[in-house]
């Protein structure tokens, strides 16, 4: 309870010292508090940001927010997209080889998480799938359900094949509150 | 591991195709993120039992294999009542000695959420169903 008095202390200082910056501000009544807020300053960053989000605006990575807005919201246009350049890049002319599958289906995911992680869905955590599979002229069937929000959360896929090999990859995006 | 999580775990193990109500149960008193991803190993193995079976790979069956087995996997998930929002992600291979390989990777909070692959494989077949779990 305490704390968030001296915060809102704090607050109110800042907002007011920078207008009339001649003054030299009033010796403060109690050092004690002072120091407590300097120290506090360094120290949280995270509890300064929240008391600025109730001061001032209700935008920042601290809020609550239900929905995400339009432009950082999960499209699965612009994933696949994502997905088939970097299989392309990866894939065309490979071989499937036992031995190298396995780091290989692993970078995969890999880079195509960070390339969607770079691509600015605020807020979303990301799962990427990878199935790499040999042609050997066998059934093959994949399905995947999702229990999760439909407004917020999405997924985007793309397959990739060529004589040797296929590959499937399913992004999901699921929107943190 | 602690040794009552062990002793639970090889419990699960042993008993799990036959004890599925007991499994459900303990899911839904644990809180341990692991014994939560054991108890979803049970779940998925026990419907790919269910579902699948013995048969043979058929190609006219598969889609509702594959679709019933993630079905009933996230509706038994679902059931537990747990804050969770569920991927149920599944693959059905027909055994001709072709290799399958399947890599995830994730962005997310690791103290909260986690993944389970489960293989599980009979005469004519793979089947691959991974289960990514994500705190609400």
């Amino acid at each position: 309870m305490s704390i968030i008095k001296t915060e809102f202390q704090f607050c109110k200082q800042t907002t007011r010292k920078p207008p009339p910056p001649p003054p030299p501000p009033p010796p403060p009544p109690h050092t004690h508090t002072h120091t407590h807020i300097l120290h506090m300053v360094s120290f949280d960053a995270h509890m300064v940001t929240a008391s600025a989000i109730s001061n001032t605006v209700m935008e920042g990575s601290d809020a609550y927010l239900i929905r995400p807005k339009h432009q950082h919201k999960f499209k699965p246009t612009i994933v696949k997209e994502c997905i088939r350049e970097i299989v392309r890049e990866r894939l065309s002319g490979i071989r499937y080889d036992q031995e190298e599958v396995a780091d290989l289906s692993r970078s995969l995911a890999d880079s195509i998480k960070d390339k969607v992680k770079s691509a600015g869905f605020d807020r979303y955590k990301l799962v990427v799938q990878v199935v790499i599979g040999e042609q050997r002229g066998q059934g093959v069937k994949m399905s995947a359900r999702c229990l999760w929000d439909a407004d917020t959360d999405n997924y985007a896929e793309d397959v990739f094949m060529n004589d040797s090999l296929f590959c499937v990859v399913a992004v999901f995006g699921i929107y943190y509150y | 591991m602690s040794t009552g999580l062990e002793k639970e775990y090889h419990i699960f193990i042993k008993n799990f195709r036959t004890n599925y109500d007991h499994i459900l149960s303990v899911y839904l008193a644990c809180s341990n993120l692991t014994l939560c991803v054991c108890v979803c190993v049970c779940v998925c193995v026990c419907v790919c039992d269910s579902t699948i079976g013995g048969n043979s790979y058929q190609q006219s069956r598969v889609n509702q294999w594959s679709s019933s087995v993630v079905e009933q996997c996230l509706s038994q998930l679902s059931k537990l009542g747990k804050p969770f929002k569920y991927i149920v992600h599944c693959v059905i291979m027909q055994k001709t000695g072709a290799g399958l390989q399947t890599a995830a990777s994730c962005f997310w909070d690791n103290t909260t959420d986690g993944s389970c692959p489960v293989t599980w494989e009979n005469e004519s077949m793979f089947c691959i169903v991974t289960v990514f779990g994500l705190a609400i």
